[in-house]
């Protein structure tokens, strides 16, 4: 996903906050998935990351014809989001998180897709062991290391819209980056995953 | 990224280790892939790394965390009552004690009746400032003896030199206008019902005193349909740029500090019908049409959103941000000077029988 290559996304966002309903729906749709994970990250429930990323957009929508541009729109939404998701804690703080990489209590795995070249049904059910593996290990990494891996490893974010949103120099990033996923690695290796 | 001093001798095992999910994310410079390449040509040990770097890669890749199917609808359903924040405008407080018999009040207790006319399409919201802003309060101080009592702060009326006006016409409704021009003393005006065809107060006086509408007026009230011109060309404005896709420009600002109440917008043609022939004709004449609810009249707004939604009307929700309904508030907004004569020949022009068009701005100076 290039989100920043969409070239239309300037146009899009000037239509959006000059109040064009069908503009903003584009760009929930192109960013709910950066909201809501992100917020699923730090909040506890799915039903409450879901709230929290429904009010993250209600912030986006409101704000947006104040939005000048001065930093990456992905930030500027990205920022909102764990701002709200900060916002949710605070008001239930002791309340653990639970995993965004968790499907949750109230609900089964989400369906992992199927993008691999797989030669038999075999080896696709494997792999679909090891992806659903790769989920449990890495909620068991600290939420900086989550963070980095859902925005680029996941979402496809560039380096430079990442170290934007973190607010962290580009070595920084790719430093926290290599440790999430050696991390990664050590936590598959140690749940006997081979990949 | 690896120092120069590195760069200059051939990369150890240890060295390449710390790159290969850069490398395996396309990441590394051009110069440290292709010594990275050239390493693992001859290394079995670390392409062996490297392929494990790439695979792990590619199944994260797969882990499609989709957001639940409804966070989309639930978005754009909830963006429609909420507003966008632009600059702010100023909001009046139009009854700040909300003690209006509910029950007689129907289900909405003020319909703002909007004009929209091809006149108002030049209409600039930067014009709106606050400085042509009007304030008027009307507030309840009696209950008892239902007196409802306008009070309107003079220095603030100078600004905008609108008038109110009070109107029964018909169906047992009352309207204020702004832009009125018969009689009112400066002590204030006492308005007894809708026995009498007109109220009509100019600001100059109404300001400098309180006008008070009795006990009888304020049965009479029930459901007081209240226009105000300004606020109509506000409104007019913003559903003439809704079909321009720039309503919510408008919306947005009336909402910005819409404190203490909650709104419908509606349709003219999905509100008429609602209240029968209480407010049918008026927008037929004007439009299209608020209703602002009060906090103590939660019920009727529940009720009044089942009841748009049952008949499949288009509307908006217009919320507090804090969900909390204090008060009544209106907008008085002066027209700009332009506007309000085009308005004026325009409501002529087009409807001979309109009330406002007889209470032409310009007649009043």
């Amino acid at each position: 996903m290039n989100i920043q290559a969409d070239i239309g996304e300037k146009e899009l966002i000037a239509s959006a906050a000059a109040g064009d309903n069908d503009a903003f729906g584009r760009i929930v749709s192109l960013y709910e998935k950066l909201v809501y994970n992100t917020v699923k990250i730090r909040v506890k429930q799915n039903e409450d990351a879901l709230d929290v990323s429904q009010e993250v957009f209600i912030k986006i929508w409101k704000a947006l014809p104040n939005y000048r541009g001065d930093c990456r729109f992905s930030t500027w939404i990205y920022r909102i989001a764990v701002n709200a998701s900060l916002d949710f804690l605070r008001k239930y703080s002791g309340e653990a998180p639970e995993n965004i990489f968790s499907g949750g209590d109230d609900e089964p795995e989400r369906e992992i897709a199927d993008e691999g070249n797989v030669s038999s049904p075999e080896e696709a059910l494997d792999r679909s062991e090891t992806v659903n593996s790769v989920r449990h290990a890495i909620k068991m990494l600290p939420e900086d290391m989550q963070q980095v891996i859902l925005l680029r490893d996941i979402e496809g974010y560039s380096y430079a819209e990442i170290a934007d949103m973190l607010e962290i120099e580009m070595g920084t990033l790719k430093s926290r980056l290599n440790r999430a996923r050696e991390s990664l690695k050590e936590k598959l290796i140690l749940l006997n995953v081979e990949f | 990224m690896l120092s120069s001093k590195k760069r200059k001798q051939s990369l150890s095992c240890d060295d390449i280790d710390k790159l290969l999910f850069e490398y395996a994310d396309h990441a590394t410079d051009e110069i440290t892939s292709a010594e990275i390449e050239k390493h693992l040509e001859g290394c079995e040990k670390c392409r062996k790394k490297s392929e494990e770097c790439k695979r792990l890669l590619e199944d994260i890749s797969k882990l499609e965390l989709e957001p639940p199917s409804e966070l989309h609808s639930r978005v754009m359903e909830s963006i429609k009552s909420v507003p966008q924040d632009r600059k702010k405008i100023y909001l009046g407080r139009f009854f700040t004690n909300n003690r209006i018999p509910i029950g007689t009040l129907t289900a909405a207790c003020i319909v703002l009746a909007v004009i929209v006319g091809k006149s108002f399409s030049s209409f600039n919201l930067q014009d709106i400032t606050a400085d042509k802003v009007a304030k008027a309060t009307i507030s309840e101080t009696n209950p008892e003896s239902q007196v409802m009592e306008t009070a309107v702060n003079s220095s603030e009326a100078d600004i905008a030199e609108n008038k109110l006006v009070f109107k029964a016409p018909e169906n047992d409704a009352l309207y204020f206008y702004a832009g009125g021009e018969t009689a009112a003393d400066e002590s204030g005006s006492d308005v007894t019902g809708a026995e009498e065809e007109n109220y009509t107060v100019p600001n100059k006086f109404a300001l400098k005193g309180n006008m008070t509408v009795t006990a009888e007026a304020v049965e009479t009230l029930s459901p007081a349909l209240i226009n105000m011109k300004s606020i109509t060309a506000e409104l007019s404005s913003y559903m003439n740029l809704k079909s321009q896709n720039g309503a919510e420009l408008l919306r947005a600002e009336l909402m910005s500090e819409f404190e203490g109440r909650a709104a419908i917008f509606c349709r003219y043609d999905d509100l008429e019908g609602l209240y029968e022939g209480r407010s049918s004709h008026i927008v037929r004449k004007y439009g299209s049409s608020a209703l602002i609810i009060s906090r103590d009249d939660t019920e009727n707004f529940l009720v009044i959103e089942k009841l748009l939604r049952h008949n499949g009307c288009q509307f908006d929700i217009l919320t507090p941000d804090n969900g909390e309904f204090e008060s009544f508030s209106l907008i008085l907004l002066e027209l700009p000077d332009e506007l309000s004569v085009k308005d004026t020949e325009s409501q002529s022009e087009q409807s001979p029988e309109t009330e406002i068009s007889a209470y032409d701005t310009d007649s009043d100076d």
